[in-house]
Protein backbone atom coordinates (compact mmCIF):
# COMPACT_ATOMS: atom_id res chain seq x y z
CA UNK A 1 0.00 0.00 0.00
CA UNK A 2 1.78 3.35 -0.67
CA UNK A 3 1.29 6.24 1.94
CA UNK A 4 -1.44 8.64 1.96
CA UNK A 5 -0.47 12.34 0.87
CA UNK A 6 1.36 13.14 4.72
CA UNK A 7 0.87 16.70 6.54
CA UNK A 8 4.72 16.90 6.99
CA UNK A 9 7.51 14.97 6.07
CA UNK A 10 9.42 12.38 7.96
CA UNK A 11 12.59 12.60 6.47
CA UNK A 12 14.36 15.93 5.64
CA UNK A 13 17.91 17.07 4.08
CA UNK A 14 18.90 20.47 5.21
CA UNK A 15 22.20 22.24 3.75
CA UNK A 16 24.13 24.12 6.05
CA UNK A 17 26.16 25.91 3.34
CA UNK A 18 25.17 27.12 -0.20
CA UNK A 19 24.05 30.30 -2.10
CA UNK A 20 22.09 32.92 -0.24
CA UNK A 21 22.36 31.34 3.08
CA UNK A 22 20.50 31.89 5.73
CA UNK A 23 22.09 34.66 8.27
CA UNK A 24 21.93 34.89 11.75
CA UNK A 25 21.32 32.09 14.62
CA UNK A 26 17.82 33.48 15.53
CA UNK A 27 16.80 32.60 12.10
CA UNK A 28 18.33 29.20 11.95
CA UNK A 29 17.05 28.05 15.37
CA UNK A 30 13.68 29.16 14.29
CA UNK A 31 13.92 27.11 11.15
CA UNK A 32 14.92 23.99 13.38
CA UNK A 33 11.69 24.61 15.59
CA UNK A 34 9.96 24.29 13.11
CA UNK A 35 11.00 21.31 10.98
CA UNK A 36 10.70 20.03 14.96
CA UNK A 37 7.30 21.05 15.74
CA UNK A 38 6.01 19.90 12.38
CA UNK A 39 7.01 15.89 13.63
CA UNK A 40 9.86 15.38 11.10
CA UNK A 41 11.46 12.23 11.98
CA UNK A 42 14.41 12.49 10.71
CA UNK A 43 17.11 15.45 9.93
CA UNK A 44 20.20 15.22 7.93
CA UNK A 45 22.72 18.21 7.86
CA UNK A 46 24.24 18.20 4.81
CA UNK A 47 27.35 20.42 2.78
CA UNK A 48 29.74 20.56 5.33
CA UNK A 49 27.41 21.02 8.39
CA UNK A 50 30.21 20.62 10.86
CA UNK A 51 31.75 23.72 10.07
CA UNK A 52 28.56 25.51 9.69
CA UNK A 53 29.03 27.83 13.02
CA UNK A 54 25.44 27.36 14.36
CA UNK A 55 25.56 23.74 13.85
CA UNK A 56 25.44 22.86 17.94
CA UNK A 57 22.56 25.12 18.35
CA UNK A 58 20.52 23.85 15.42
CA UNK A 59 21.78 20.16 16.64
CA UNK A 60 20.68 20.88 19.90
CA UNK A 61 17.37 22.19 18.91
CA UNK A 62 16.69 19.65 16.30
CA UNK A 63 17.57 16.75 18.72
CA UNK A 64 15.03 18.44 21.45
CA UNK A 65 12.56 18.51 19.40
CA UNK A 66 12.37 14.60 19.16
CA UNK A 67 14.46 14.93 15.17
CA UNK A 68 16.90 11.94 14.77
CA UNK A 69 19.57 13.84 13.60
CA UNK A 70 22.40 13.37 11.09
CA UNK A 71 25.45 15.26 10.07
CA UNK A 72 27.29 14.28 6.65
CA UNK A 73 31.37 14.28 7.23
CA UNK A 74 33.99 14.44 4.61
CA UNK A 75 36.56 13.57 7.56
CA UNK A 76 38.67 16.97 7.55
CA UNK A 77 40.26 18.43 10.55
CA UNK A 78 38.47 21.10 10.78
CA UNK A 79 35.20 18.65 10.46
CA UNK A 80 36.23 16.65 13.54
CA UNK A 81 37.22 19.05 15.62
CA UNK A 82 33.77 20.83 15.05
CA UNK A 83 32.34 17.45 16.08
CA UNK A 84 34.03 17.06 18.74
CA UNK A 85 33.16 20.43 20.35
CA UNK A 86 29.33 19.15 20.04
CA UNK A 87 27.43 18.41 23.18
CA UNK A 88 26.12 15.78 24.07
CA UNK A 89 24.56 13.50 22.59
CA UNK A 90 25.92 13.68 19.61
CA UNK A 91 24.26 13.64 15.85
CA UNK A 92 24.71 10.61 13.95
CA UNK A 93 27.72 10.61 11.30
CA UNK A 94 27.85 9.76 7.76
CA UNK A 95 31.16 9.46 6.16
CA UNK A 96 31.04 10.81 2.46
CA UNK A 97 33.12 7.54 0.67
CA UNK A 98 33.38 9.59 -2.20
CA UNK A 99 35.91 11.64 -0.24
CA UNK A 100 37.83 9.06 -0.30
CA UNK A 101 38.14 7.90 -3.35
CA UNK A 102 41.86 8.22 -5.01
CA UNK A 103 42.33 7.39 -8.43
CA UNK A 104 38.64 6.19 -9.15
CA UNK A 105 39.75 3.63 -6.05
CA UNK A 106 38.65 3.48 -2.67
CA UNK A 107 41.75 4.76 -0.58
CA UNK A 108 40.86 2.11 2.25
CA UNK A 109 43.71 2.50 4.23
CA UNK A 110 42.69 6.06 5.27
CA UNK A 111 39.31 5.51 5.53
CA UNK A 112 39.94 2.80 7.68
CA UNK A 113 42.31 5.25 9.77
CA UNK A 114 39.26 8.06 9.96
CA UNK A 115 36.61 5.36 11.08
CA UNK A 116 38.49 3.91 13.87
CA UNK A 117 39.64 7.59 15.11
CA UNK A 118 36.35 8.04 15.08
CA UNK A 119 35.33 4.75 17.10
CA UNK A 120 37.96 6.02 19.33
CA UNK A 121 35.37 9.27 20.43
CA UNK A 122 32.43 6.46 20.77
CA UNK A 123 30.81 7.45 17.55
CA UNK A 124 29.93 4.80 15.03
CA UNK A 125 29.79 6.31 11.86
CA UNK A 126 27.76 5.25 8.49
CA UNK A 127 29.66 5.45 5.24
CA UNK A 128 27.56 7.06 2.44
CA UNK A 129 28.24 7.42 -1.49
CA UNK A 130 26.38 9.84 -3.67
CA UNK A 131 26.12 7.76 -7.18
CA UNK A 132 28.14 9.31 -9.91
CA UNK A 133 28.49 7.83 -13.16
CA UNK A 134 32.50 8.16 -12.50
CA UNK A 135 32.15 6.35 -9.34
CA UNK A 136 29.50 3.07 -9.09
CA UNK A 137 32.62 1.03 -9.97
CA UNK A 138 33.32 1.59 -5.96
CA UNK A 139 30.55 0.17 -5.05
CA UNK A 140 31.59 -3.42 -4.50
CA UNK A 141 34.46 -2.53 -3.32
CA UNK A 142 32.88 0.03 -0.45
CA UNK A 143 30.75 -3.21 0.14
CA UNK A 144 33.86 -5.07 1.09
CA UNK A 145 35.39 -2.73 3.34
CA UNK A 146 32.23 -2.14 4.67
CA UNK A 147 32.09 -6.16 5.88
CA UNK A 148 36.08 -5.80 6.88
CA UNK A 149 36.44 -2.82 8.64
CA UNK A 150 32.56 -3.75 10.81
CA UNK A 151 30.87 -0.82 9.11
CA UNK A 152 27.22 -0.74 10.10
CA UNK A 153 25.47 1.31 7.86
CA UNK A 154 25.80 1.82 4.32
CA UNK A 155 23.76 4.23 2.48
CA UNK A 156 23.34 5.44 -1.52
CA UNK A 157 21.19 8.23 -1.32
CA UNK A 158 19.67 10.11 -4.09
CA UNK A 159 21.24 12.03 -6.83
CA UNK A 160 20.97 16.28 -5.96
CA UNK A 161 20.25 18.07 -8.81
CA UNK A 162 19.20 21.42 -10.36
CA UNK A 163 20.71 25.14 -9.90
CA UNK A 164 19.47 26.19 -6.47
CA UNK A 165 21.82 23.37 -4.48
CA UNK A 166 25.29 21.74 -5.08
CA UNK A 167 24.39 18.86 -8.23
CA UNK A 168 26.46 16.73 -9.65
CA UNK A 169 27.40 17.95 -13.10
CA UNK A 170 24.64 16.12 -15.67
CA UNK A 171 26.89 14.79 -17.68
CA UNK A 172 28.06 12.74 -14.14
CA UNK A 173 24.57 11.16 -13.37
CA UNK A 174 24.17 7.65 -13.67
CA UNK A 175 21.58 6.87 -16.51
CA UNK A 176 20.69 3.42 -18.14
CA UNK A 177 23.81 2.94 -19.71
CA UNK A 178 25.80 2.77 -16.38
CA UNK A 179 23.32 1.19 -14.71
CA UNK A 180 23.84 -1.85 -17.90
CA UNK A 181 27.58 -1.34 -17.00
CA UNK A 182 27.13 -1.67 -13.18
CA UNK A 183 24.94 -4.90 -13.48
CA UNK A 184 27.44 -6.60 -15.19
CA UNK A 185 30.13 -6.00 -12.54
CA UNK A 186 28.11 -6.79 -10.24
CA UNK A 187 27.31 -10.28 -11.43
CA UNK A 188 31.36 -10.58 -11.63
CA UNK A 189 32.24 -8.62 -8.31
CA UNK A 190 29.50 -8.94 -5.69
CA UNK A 191 31.11 -9.21 -2.48
CA UNK A 192 30.27 -11.01 0.13
CA UNK A 193 27.35 -9.83 1.65
CA UNK A 194 28.41 -7.93 5.00
CA UNK A 195 25.85 -9.83 7.74
CA UNK A 196 25.31 -7.33 10.09
CA UNK A 197 25.12 -4.19 7.48
CA UNK A 198 22.42 -1.51 7.22
CA UNK A 199 21.95 -1.06 3.91
CA UNK A 200 20.12 1.68 2.46
CA UNK A 201 19.58 2.32 -1.40
CA UNK A 202 17.49 5.31 -2.70
CA UNK A 203 17.25 4.55 -6.21
CA UNK A 204 15.00 1.76 -7.24
CA UNK A 205 17.28 0.52 -9.78
CA UNK A 206 20.44 0.26 -7.83
CA UNK A 207 18.57 -1.34 -5.59
CA UNK A 208 16.82 -4.28 -7.71
CA UNK A 209 20.55 -4.93 -9.01
CA UNK A 210 22.31 -5.40 -5.37
CA UNK A 211 19.05 -7.31 -3.61
CA UNK A 212 17.87 -9.47 -5.83
CA UNK A 213 14.75 -10.96 -4.59
CA UNK A 214 14.07 -8.73 -2.15
CA UNK A 215 11.54 -6.77 -3.52
CA UNK A 216 9.18 -7.79 -0.18
CA UNK A 217 11.67 -5.30 1.76
CA UNK A 218 10.10 -2.78 -0.54
CA UNK A 219 6.87 -3.32 -0.31
CA UNK A 220 5.74 -0.16 1.68
CA UNK A 221 7.13 1.49 -1.22
CA UNK A 222 4.44 2.73 -3.21
CA UNK A 223 6.52 4.86 -5.34
CA UNK A 224 8.27 8.36 -5.14
CA UNK A 225 8.21 9.92 -1.98
CA UNK A 226 9.13 13.68 -2.79
CA UNK A 227 7.01 15.86 -1.36
CA UNK A 228 5.64 13.75 1.04
CA UNK A 229 7.39 11.55 3.32
CA UNK A 230 10.78 13.32 2.40
CA UNK A 231 11.68 17.07 1.62
CA UNK A 232 14.78 19.28 1.11
CA UNK A 233 15.70 22.91 2.69
CA UNK A 234 18.45 24.60 1.29
CA UNK A 235 20.91 27.05 3.13
CA UNK A 236 18.44 30.03 2.49
CA UNK A 237 15.24 28.30 3.77
CA UNK A 238 13.87 27.28 0.54
CA UNK A 239 11.84 24.35 0.85
CA UNK A 240 11.69 21.54 -1.84
CA UNK A 241 10.12 18.43 -3.17
CA UNK A 242 13.49 16.54 -2.31
CA UNK A 243 16.98 16.63 -3.15
CA UNK A 244 16.66 15.53 -6.66
CA UNK A 245 13.36 17.73 -7.21
CA UNK A 246 13.67 21.34 -7.26
CA UNK A 247 11.00 22.80 -7.05
CA UNK A 248 10.50 25.21 -4.28
CA UNK A 249 7.29 25.45 -1.90
CA UNK A 250 8.05 27.86 0.61
CA UNK A 251 10.31 29.31 3.09
CA UNK A 252 11.22 27.86 6.26
CA UNK A 253 12.67 30.79 7.46
CA UNK A 254 9.21 32.54 7.81
CA UNK A 255 6.67 29.58 7.36
CA UNK A 256 5.88 26.91 9.43
CA UNK A 257 6.41 23.50 7.65
CA UNK A 258 3.28 22.04 8.15
CA UNK A 259 1.75 25.16 6.76
CA UNK A 260 4.10 25.31 3.53
CA UNK A 261 3.57 21.31 3.33
CA UNK A 262 -0.34 21.90 2.52
CA UNK A 263 0.77 24.32 -0.76
CA UNK A 264 -0.63 24.08 -3.78
CA UNK A 265 2.94 23.84 -5.08
CA UNK A 266 3.48 20.71 -2.67
CA UNK A 267 0.11 19.69 -3.84
CA UNK A 268 0.95 19.49 -7.75
CA UNK A 269 3.50 17.72 -7.23
CA UNK A 270 2.15 15.07 -5.57
CA UNK A 271 -1.07 15.15 -8.44
CA UNK A 272 2.16 14.90 -11.00
CA UNK A 273 3.95 11.74 -9.45
CA UNK A 274 0.24 10.04 -8.79
CA UNK A 275 0.00 10.48 -13.10
CA UNK A 276 1.74 7.73 -14.80
CA UNK A 277 4.55 9.10 -16.95
CA UNK A 278 3.78 8.68 -20.66
CA UNK A 279 7.23 6.78 -20.75
CA UNK A 280 6.31 4.02 -18.55
CA UNK A 281 3.14 3.17 -20.30
CA UNK A 282 2.58 -0.19 -20.95
CA UNK A 283 5.68 -1.33 -18.61
CA UNK A 284 4.66 -4.54 -16.77
CA UNK A 285 6.50 -3.43 -13.87
CA UNK A 286 5.15 0.00 -13.30
CA UNK A 287 3.08 -1.34 -10.35
CA UNK A 288 6.86 -2.27 -8.61
CA UNK A 289 8.65 0.29 -9.32
CA UNK A 290 6.29 3.33 -10.12
CA UNK A 291 8.30 5.47 -12.21
CA UNK A 292 11.93 5.43 -9.96
CA UNK A 293 13.03 9.15 -8.91
CA UNK A 294 10.23 11.07 -10.33
CA UNK A 295 12.28 14.44 -10.08
CA UNK A 296 15.16 13.10 -12.12
CA UNK A 297 12.51 11.80 -14.69
CA UNK A 298 10.90 14.92 -15.07
CA UNK A 299 13.46 17.53 -15.05
CA UNK A 300 16.04 15.18 -17.05
CA UNK A 301 14.48 12.76 -19.47
CA UNK A 302 11.16 14.70 -21.05
CA UNK A 303 12.26 12.80 -24.33
CA UNK A 304 11.64 9.57 -22.28
CA UNK A 305 8.59 10.43 -21.42
CA UNK A 306 9.26 11.24 -17.82
CA UNK A 307 10.96 7.83 -17.27
CA UNK A 308 13.81 7.68 -14.54
CA UNK A 309 16.90 8.34 -16.87
CA UNK A 310 18.06 4.94 -15.03
CA UNK A 311 15.25 2.93 -16.95
CA UNK A 312 16.09 2.06 -20.22
CA UNK A 313 12.58 1.49 -21.62
CA UNK A 314 9.07 -0.13 -20.44
CA UNK A 315 9.77 -3.73 -19.96
CA UNK A 316 6.90 -6.05 -21.83
CA UNK B 1 -5.89 -9.83 27.87
CA UNK B 2 -3.32 -7.55 29.58
CA UNK B 3 -2.91 -4.01 29.05
CA UNK B 4 -1.43 -3.54 25.23
CA UNK B 5 1.71 -1.21 25.28
CA UNK B 6 2.86 0.69 21.98
CA UNK B 7 7.09 -0.93 21.38
CA UNK B 8 9.43 1.92 22.47
CA UNK B 9 11.64 1.09 19.39
CA UNK B 10 8.15 2.13 16.97
CA UNK B 11 8.15 5.92 16.02
CA UNK B 12 5.09 7.20 15.42
CA UNK B 13 2.76 10.47 14.68
CA UNK B 14 -0.69 11.49 14.69
CA UNK B 15 -1.37 12.59 10.68
CA UNK B 16 -3.74 15.20 12.48
CA UNK B 17 -4.70 17.48 9.16
CA UNK B 18 -4.92 14.00 7.51
CA UNK B 19 -7.32 12.82 10.55
CA UNK B 20 -9.10 15.94 10.32
CA UNK B 21 -10.00 15.16 6.76
CA UNK B 22 -10.88 11.62 7.41
CA UNK B 23 -13.09 12.46 9.99
CA UNK B 24 -15.12 14.64 7.40
CA UNK B 25 -15.40 12.04 5.08
CA UNK B 26 -16.71 9.69 7.24
CA UNK B 27 -19.76 12.20 8.73
CA UNK B 28 -20.38 12.71 4.66
CA UNK B 29 -20.86 8.79 4.57
CA UNK B 30 -17.91 7.58 2.92
CA UNK B 31 -15.57 4.92 3.15
CA UNK B 32 -12.88 5.78 5.08
CA UNK B 33 -11.12 2.34 5.82
CA UNK B 34 -8.12 2.49 3.80
CA UNK B 35 -7.48 6.01 4.46
CA UNK B 36 -4.43 6.31 6.96
CA UNK B 37 -3.91 8.90 9.90
CA UNK B 38 -1.21 7.66 11.99
CA UNK B 39 1.87 7.41 10.72
CA UNK B 40 4.46 4.28 12.30
CA UNK B 41 7.86 3.31 11.55
CA UNK B 42 9.48 -0.25 12.65
CA UNK B 43 12.75 -1.23 11.59
CA UNK B 44 13.30 1.80 8.90
CA UNK B 45 9.57 0.98 7.38
CA UNK B 46 6.81 3.07 7.05
CA UNK B 47 3.29 2.43 7.67
CA UNK B 48 0.09 4.18 8.34
CA UNK B 49 -3.12 2.79 10.21
CA UNK B 50 -6.40 3.89 9.88
CA UNK B 51 -8.79 5.94 11.54
CA UNK B 52 -9.97 3.15 13.76
CA UNK B 53 -6.70 1.42 14.40
CA UNK B 54 -5.13 4.63 14.95
CA UNK B 55 -7.28 5.55 17.19
CA UNK B 56 -6.76 2.31 19.10
CA UNK B 57 -3.21 2.74 18.86
CA UNK B 58 -3.23 5.76 20.56
CA UNK B 59 -4.79 3.97 23.30
CA UNK B 60 -2.25 1.40 23.86
CA UNK B 61 -0.12 3.11 26.56
CA UNK B 62 -0.15 0.17 29.15
CA UNK B 63 -2.88 1.76 31.01
CA UNK B 64 -6.04 0.47 29.32
CA UNK B 65 -7.25 -3.02 28.34
CA UNK B 66 -8.66 -3.87 25.49
CA UNK B 67 -12.38 -3.60 26.87
CA UNK B 68 -11.76 -0.15 28.26
CA UNK B 69 -9.88 0.64 24.73
CA UNK B 70 -13.29 -0.61 23.43
CA UNK B 71 -15.41 1.16 25.67
CA UNK B 72 -13.85 4.48 24.84
CA UNK B 73 -13.74 3.83 21.36
CA UNK B 74 -18.07 3.34 21.48
CA UNK B 75 -18.40 6.98 22.55
CA UNK B 76 -17.01 8.01 19.28
CA UNK B 77 -18.06 5.65 16.84
CA UNK B 78 -21.93 4.43 16.53
CA UNK B 79 -21.06 0.68 15.71
CA UNK B 80 -22.62 -1.94 18.14
CA UNK B 81 -20.17 -3.04 21.37
CA UNK B 82 -19.28 -6.51 20.31
CA UNK B 83 -18.50 -5.33 17.09
CA UNK B 84 -16.28 -2.74 18.04
CA UNK B 85 -14.64 -5.12 20.93
CA UNK B 86 -13.96 -7.81 18.33
CA UNK B 87 -12.14 -4.88 16.16
CA UNK B 88 -9.96 -3.75 19.23
CA UNK B 89 -9.12 -7.70 19.93
CA UNK B 90 -8.55 -8.71 16.55
CA UNK B 91 -5.98 -5.19 16.40
CA UNK B 92 -4.37 -5.85 19.33
CA UNK B 93 -3.20 -10.01 18.88
CA UNK B 94 -2.31 -8.83 14.88
CA UNK B 95 0.10 -6.28 16.34
CA UNK B 96 1.43 -7.90 19.37
CA UNK B 97 2.16 -10.60 16.90
CA UNK B 98 3.56 -8.30 14.89
CA UNK B 99 5.83 -7.03 17.91
CA UNK B 100 4.50 -3.52 17.48
CA UNK B 101 2.74 -4.30 20.75
CA UNK B 102 4.10 -5.39 24.01
CA UNK B 103 1.86 -6.69 27.08
CA UNK B 104 2.12 -4.50 29.91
Amino acid sequence: MGLDLLDTPVRLTWDLHGPGAAAGDAVLTAMADRIAAAGVFYVTLDQRPLVHPAVAAIVARLATGGCAVTVTCSGSEAELAALARLPAPLPAVQLDAGAFLADGLVDRPRLKQLLERLRGCGIEAALFLLPRKSNLHVIPSLLDFCRTAGVQRFKLPNARIGDTFESIPADDLPCWPDLAAFRELWARQAPEWPAALQLEIHDRFLWEIMTPGAEQARSEYGGCQAANSLGHVDAAGTVYACAAWPEPFGSLATTDLDVIWQSPRRLAVRARVAETPSGCLGCRDYAVCFGGCRGLGELLNSAGGGRDPMCRAPRR
Amino acid sequence: MPNPRRNPEIIWRIERRRRDEVLRALEAGEDVGDSGTVLLIEKGTMHQLNLVGGMIWERCDGTRDPAQIAAELAVEFAVERGELQADVDEFVKDLTARGWLLDA
